[in-house]
């Protein structure tokens, strides 16, 4: 397997805060990889990184062989590594297919954009019921939904999900999960975030820990699963 | 001629003032729109725009007698200099402190206004110039006893022309849904790929542009112009703007509109003496009792 995504000694700071202390990982192509750990810890300021919203300080990102580390955050995501942000970040005030053409910036075929659209409509049929609707308008779920399919609108080859099951009920987490399975299964390669250690678990092949700002435990997620006294230390003791 | 009719032809005047703050309002709304931030110079890139049209209009006035063609000449010159001139000033001034406190930006932009109103008064002495394109500025037809003057229909038009563009260019094309994306979340924006600075860019040229029509309408109906006149016109158009809601392009249209009609009434009632008054005054009662404007919009999250 190829690795598509390389992170290596990556530092990064928030002003003299150090929040991430020399992190290295790496995401297979095809694989479906999950960042664990718990609030601050430093799992939202990784994906950040590697997006290019707040660069390295130090340390190499690389993408598919190429070194993005101090690439601009709008030419990364032209290279077709799609960033679903924290909190969904959808633009409320615009309609639904208006936000999923702004995830088609970087496409210029307008055939290639609607293949894209009837793709997204397909996945989550709400959706394409409401695309004339404001998104400000949507659920939680429907607004991760959208969240989701605006990602995928430039055919990516990888997407870091931030927080997919944050704030929404457990059905929708699971419906959600199922679609990421779906999408892996045709092709995409996958980096969760996760707090939600049980989903992301069963969900990711391979799994990171992370606790204050650097990697403690790493190891195939079937294998982490059983090792709950670890995950209990990291990951607080409610979940198993 | 009735009391009724003195406010309906105060009411024509002030559509056409109204007009030209609308103009303005709109390029402050935008930037303050997209990077929170307010452009005190842009009432001076106004003022440029004015002067840039009135030396086109100076160079070929003498030459080629055809006046319209001339004032189009000249308002495509001003469009072009202000363009420029905005895009440079974004580029060297505001740019490097996109990341600062939006205090620094804001007093750099009062250095670029006072940089910008020197360098003309250097050139023109201080005095004001004059402008006569030979239009024949009285003639226009009469609705009962209103008269309107053909130059006042013609100008009013072509900003509610402007206006009906912008609004096409800002919904329906890639790059104004990306002007309205990047005004509500920057980051996420430039997740998909857009260039956020080129669009910051975008938007100071489109509102630069806006800037130089008004300065050029404003210097064929007053027929005159001073390197000062970009000062209280700014200030009046930022007033238009917070009055509409600042960031909103429809209230800043409606605000501009609102203001010009507002004050031509107050000055028929008062006096013009207290035409100043009035528009701060509408200022302090939208900032008491509605501060988010007439379309402000007012956050709300849902998770």
């Amino acid at each position: 397997m190829e690795k598509l995504l390389e992170v290596e000694q990556v530092e990064t700071c928030y002003g003299k805060v150090k929040a991430l202390k020399g992190i290295s990982f790496s995401v297979e192509e095809g694989q479906i990889v999950a960042l664990l750990g718990s609030n601050g810890a430093g799992k939202s300021t990784s994906l950040k990184t590697i997006s290019g919203i707040t660069p390295a300080s130090s340390g190499t990102v690389r993408f598919m062989g190429e070194d993005i580390t101090r690439l601009s955050a709008h030419k990364i995501a032209a290279r077709g590594l799609a960033h679903i942000p924290e909190g969904r970040c959808i633009f409320k005030n615009m309609t639904i297919r208006e936000n999923l053409l702004l995830g088609a910036f970087t496409v210029s075929s307008d055939a290639e954009k609607k293949r894209a659209m009837d793709y997204v409509f397909d996945l989550f049929p709400i959706l394409g019921e409401r695309r004339k609707q404001l998104a400000g308008t949507l659920s939680g779920g429907e607004q991760q939904m959208l969240a989701i399919g605006r990602g995928l609108m430039a055919h990516p080859k990888m997407v870091m999900l931030d927080e997919l099951s944050m704030g929404l009920a457990p059905i929708i987490v699971q419906q959600l999960a199922g679609v990421i399975r779906k999408l892996n299964e045709a092709g995409l390669t996958v980096l969760l975030v996760e707090q939600n250690a049980k989903m992301a678990l069963a969900l990711a092949d391979y799994s990171y820990i992370l606790s204050t700002g650097s990697i403690v435990l790493e190891g195939k997620s079937a294998e982490l699963q059983h090792n709950s006294d670890v995950i209990k230390a990291y990951l607080g003791g409610d979940r198993k | 001629m009735s009391v009724f009719d003195i406010y309906i032809q105060q009411i024509v005047n002030g559509l056409i003032l109204g007009s030209f703050y609308a103009l303005i309002a709109l390029g402050y709304s935008m930037v303050y729109g997209i990077i929170k931030m307010l452009n005190f110079a842009h009432g001076d890139i106004y003022m440029f725009g004015a002067f840039g049209s009135w030396a086109v209009f100076y160079f070929f006035a003498n030459r080629a007698g055809a006046e319209w063609a001339c004032l189009l000449f000249g308002v495509l010159a001003a469009m072009c200099l202000c363009a420029a001139l905005g895009f440079l000033i974004q580029r060297v001034a505001y740019r490097p402190l996109f990341d600062a406190p939006r205090l620094s930006l804001m007093i750099v932009a009062i250095g670029v206004s006072l940089v910008l109103e020197n360098a003309i008064m250097m050139v023109t002495n201080g005095d004001s110039v004059y402008l006569n394109l030979g239009i024949n500025m009285t003639a226009g037809f009469r609705i009962g006893h209103v008269s309107v003057k053909w130059i006042q229909l013609v100008l009013f038009l072509i900003a509610v022309v402007v206006m009906v563009g912008l609004t096409l260019l800002i919904n329906y094309t890639k790059w104004g849904q990306a002007m309205r994306a990047v005004s509500e979340d920057m980051n996420t924006c430039r997740l998909m790929g857009i260039n956020a600075n080129k669009v910051i860019a975008l938007t100071f040229i489109i509102g630069s542009v806006l800037a130089a029509i008004a300065g050029t309408m404003n210097g064929v109906y007053y027929g005159s112009l001073k390197y000062d006149m970009g000062y209280m016109m700014g200030i009046k158009a930022f007033t238009a703007a917070v009055i509409g809601g600042i960031g909103s392009i429809p209230g800043a249209m409606l605000g501009g509109i609102l203001l010009g009609v507002l004050e031509a009434l107050g000055t028929q009632i008062c006096g013009s003496a207290w035409k100043d008054v009035f528009a701060f005054g509408l200022l302090i009662l939208m900032l008491v009792f509605k501060p988010n404007g007439i379309f402000g919009l007012s956050e709300t999250e849902r998770m």
